[in-house]
């Protein structure tokens, strides 16, 4: 139930990343714990980067680039971590 | 029991968007306007640190080549200033009615511009302030940088100009063409060689009011091509800004 240090320090390095570091941090935080995890804590980077950027106005504007990738990668990569993974 | 839990929040995820969506932006809003505090405060206390003398040397380096940076700006965007303010005087003279000046307030930028990867910034003004989506946001040097996208109560997204991907219609050396976003103040063009470009010259955009959105940063002519690659960028660094103004 606890989480391990390394996800731990990840997420939160993503989640700092999201207000001061350019995007590629994010998204590296965000494939990094999706290979090793199912954590569930990349969707809500995702998202908080879409709150926090997108521009707004027309639907284009407005689509959760970030969210859309975070679950595309964390549910992608399920097989991979079942087959692999102990846990 | 950790694939339910992520499933859970994938569908919790996807509310939280829908609603905030439904309501306005609600959620959307408080986010920002923590980010901003967060980025505010943040930035804050790196400079305290760094300011303690801990890191003397590579600061006292650091302070002396951003002296440096922001004087060659500066002298940048007044050589460019100059010629927009000639070009603009001009086309005033050929008008039989005077320009007002345009009403607006000034804003602090409260996040940093490399972080969005949908080339957007935040202000800390909004609605409250009278700012609403479409205002232009203007540097110090009179170069438009972007539009308001989407304004909260205090704190307001700003699109940049030259975001990546993004397309504009401008006026180079009198020869409309269209300019691509490169992110960073930054931007590209192609025009025929028979067009004569000056490196330095203003880049004009009928899209936000005929102002100047950049300038020539060079131009490299391929003798293989029939056209020009036209480099465009801010005069002064978008990173150094700490305040812009929106006009009404």
């Amino acid at each position: 139930m606890t989480m391990p240090l390394f996800r731990l320090a990840v997420a939160f390095l993503g989640f700092i990343s999201i207000f001061f570091l350019p995007p590629f941090f994010v998204f590296l935080a965000i494939i990094v714990l999706s290979v090793r995890y199912r954590a569930w804590e990349v969707l809500f980077m995702g998202l908080l980067m879409d709150f926090m950027w997108t521009p707004g106005g027309s639907f284009m504007m407005i689509f959760p680039f970030a969210t859309s990738l975070a679950i595309f990668i964390v549910w992608a990569l399920e097989p991979l971590r079942s087959e692999l993974l102990t846990r | 029991m950790a694939r339910r839990r992520l499933l859970f929040t994938t569908i919790l995820v996807v509310f939280l968007f829908a609603f905030d969506i439904i309501s306005g932006g609600k959620i959307r809003g408080i986010v920002r306007a923590t980010g901003g505090f967060i980025y505010v405060h943040g930035v804050g206390m790196v400079s305290s640190i760094t300011n303690t003398g801990f890191f003397s040397t590579r600061h006292a380096l650091q302070t002396r080549i951003d002296a440096l940076s922001a004087e060659v700006a500066s002298l940048n965007q007044q050589s460019a200033d100059d010629q927009a303010l000639k070009d603009e005087n001009e086309q005033l003279r050929a008008l039989t009615h005077l320009a007002s000046l345009a009403e607006g307030i000034t804003a602090p930028i409260v996040s940093s511009f490399r972080t969005s990867p949908y080339g957007t910034f935040l202000v800390g003004a909004g609605n409250a302030d009278g700012i609403v989506s479409g205002d232009l946001v203007v540097s110090p040097g009179g170069f438009v940088i972007g539009t308001i996208s989407n304004a909260g109560a205090h704190t307001s997204i700003v699109k940049e100009v030259f975001a990546p991907d993004a397309s504009i219609d401008a006026v180079i050396a009198g020869s409309a063409t269209l300019v691509e976003g490169r992110g960073a103040g930054n931007a590209h063009a192609r025009m025929p060689h028979g067009i004569s470009v000056a490196q330095g010259g203003p880049v004009i955009s009928p899209a936000f009011r005929g102002r100047a959105i950049g300038i020539v940063g060079s131009v490299v002519a391929d003798a293989a091509s029939a056209y020009s690659d036209i480099y465009i960028g801010l005069p002064v660094s978008v990173e150094s800004l700490r305040y812009v103004y929106i006009e009404k």
